[in-house]
């Protein structure tokens, strides 16, 4: 009973840090070396699920892919699929909302490059594929780790969007947050503190190593 | 022969440069701020000129009546950075093989041989945070010279040495530069280290030969 919102917390957290992984590295190599029109607009809208409550993010994620949403409709009448109240929408919201902390991760971390290191790249006859992934990417990895962690922590603890594009399904989309405001609700304090105690090692244990592992890199 | 004929309007001032250099070491005398870097970045290609011809041997990598402007890695130019910029994250012998891998390059002997003439081998485990001031410079220079340049560019690499590994390191780079046979830019801001190691000197002073 304990171990299910876990594990769900987990498949979800996992396959949205996954997804801002994959989207919010190649979206901060864009905006850090490359201009062009718009660019700040569309900055606007990758952070902006950061800084918004998150059940206006859950809302217009309702509006994008409910069953009459813009493209849920779309998925449904061409292949009969709904994906509004299974995990994969939990993981789309929780994902939404963890994006912004991948992209400002890996933007700082970018930025933080020195260019000499990817010049020398280049003199030595290296491409760019070359001089991004020998050179930008190692240099730029601590900062992209700490954007994994960041990430990963916030989707443990996304509830509001998740709420409304996933409800709560025991065994389906309830997510430890959400079960631990169920459990309270119904007066079941007993599942709720060990699900806090849990969510509090974990991220706890997560961002003080991340730190000693940070700190012990900038000393070697 | 190295031909170099470059205009680039900077901030403060326009560098404007040209000089003729065949199978020699040049030195690029002048005070911070006088456009010695710039020059050296254009002739790599790191930065465009607005104006102007750079010819290595025989390939014109950069003309601007001709609208051709050579990509860095295109240039066969060596090219020792002033703080190095030795790749952090790699060992010394992967910061030295990186040219040879990027060219594609399967022998390394040449890269074994050149880690023998400057003296560290030993050092081809460590990294670069590892180890000295002196070994980083040879180590920059065996890394530049591994990919066979046709140019040497050398931005004032005895600058962050004490004295005393200075003058060691300049009996280095003279056995160095009889035993190799190729066009070498330095640059300096030091009379005496340019009369040491120069064949020739021109000095530079905002943006202008002098």
């Amino acid at each position: 009973m304990i171990l299910e919102p876990i594990l769900i917390s987990i498949k979800v957290a996992l396959t949205a840090t996954i997804f801002t992984l994959i989207l919010g590295i190649p979206l901060a190599r864009l905006f850090t070396k490359y201009d062009f029109r718009g660019k700040d607009l569309l900055e606007v809208f990758i952070i902006l699920p950061m800084i918004i409550p998150p059940s206006i993010t859950g809302y217009a994620l309702l509006v994008l892919i409910g069953r009459r949403g813009l493209l849920g409709k779309v998925l449904y009448e061409a292949f009969g699929v709904s994906i509004v109240f299974t995990w994969i929408a939990a993981s789309l919201a929780t994902a939404v909302v963890s994006l912004p902390l991948m992209y400002q991760s890996c933007k700082s971390a970018f930025l933080n490059v020195d260019h000499t290191y990817e010049n020398a790249a280049r003199t030595l006859g290296a491409d760019e594929r070359r001089v991004f992934w020998k050179v930008t990417l190692p240099l730029a990895l601590p900062g992209i780790i700490s954007g994994i962690a960041l990430s990963f922590s916030r989707a443990l603890g996304e509830f509001g969007a998740t709420l409304m594009v996933a409800g709560n399904i025991p065994g389906k989309t309830g997510t430890i947050p959400l079960a631990i405001y169920f459990a309270v609700e119904s007066g079941d304090t007993a599942t709720a503190n060990i699900l806090i105690i849990v969510v509090l090692s974990f991220s706890f244990t997560l961002i003080y190593g991340l730190n000693k592992w940070l700190k012990k890199g900038q000393n070697t | 022969m190295i031909f170099v004929d470059v205009a680039k309007k900077l901030k403060y001032f326009d560098l404007n440069v040209r000089f003729e250099m065949n199978n020699e070491v040049l030195v690029i005398l002048g005070p911070s701020g006088s456009g010695k870097t710039t020059l050296l970045d254009c002739i790599s290609g790191i930065k465009q000129p607005d104006e102007g011809c750079i010819k290595i041997n025989n390939s014109i990598v950069f003309d601007s009546s001709g609208k051709v402007n050579s990509p860095v890695k295109d240039r066969r130019i060596g090219y020792v950075f002033q703080d190095y910029a030795l790749f952090p994250h790699m060992t010394v012998k992967n910061n030295i093989l990186f040219g040879v891998k990027s060219k594609g390059i399967s022998d390394t002997g040449y890269c074994e041989s050149l880690m023998g003439m400057l003296g560290i081998k030993h050092l081809e485990g460590r990294y670069p945070p590892q180890i000295s001031g002196g070994e980083k410079q040879r180590v920059a220079l065996a890394r530049a010279m591994a990919v066979k340049p046709e140019l040497l560019l050398l931005d004032e690499p005895f600058s962050a040495l004490d004295s005393e590994t200075k003058q060691k390191v300049y009996n280095e780079f003279l056995g160095f530069k009889n035993k190799c046979d190729i066009d070498i830019i330095l640059i300096t801001h030091q009379a005496e280290e340019a009369k040491l190691l120069g064949d020739r000197f021109i000095q530079l002073k905002d943006g202008i030969v002098i």
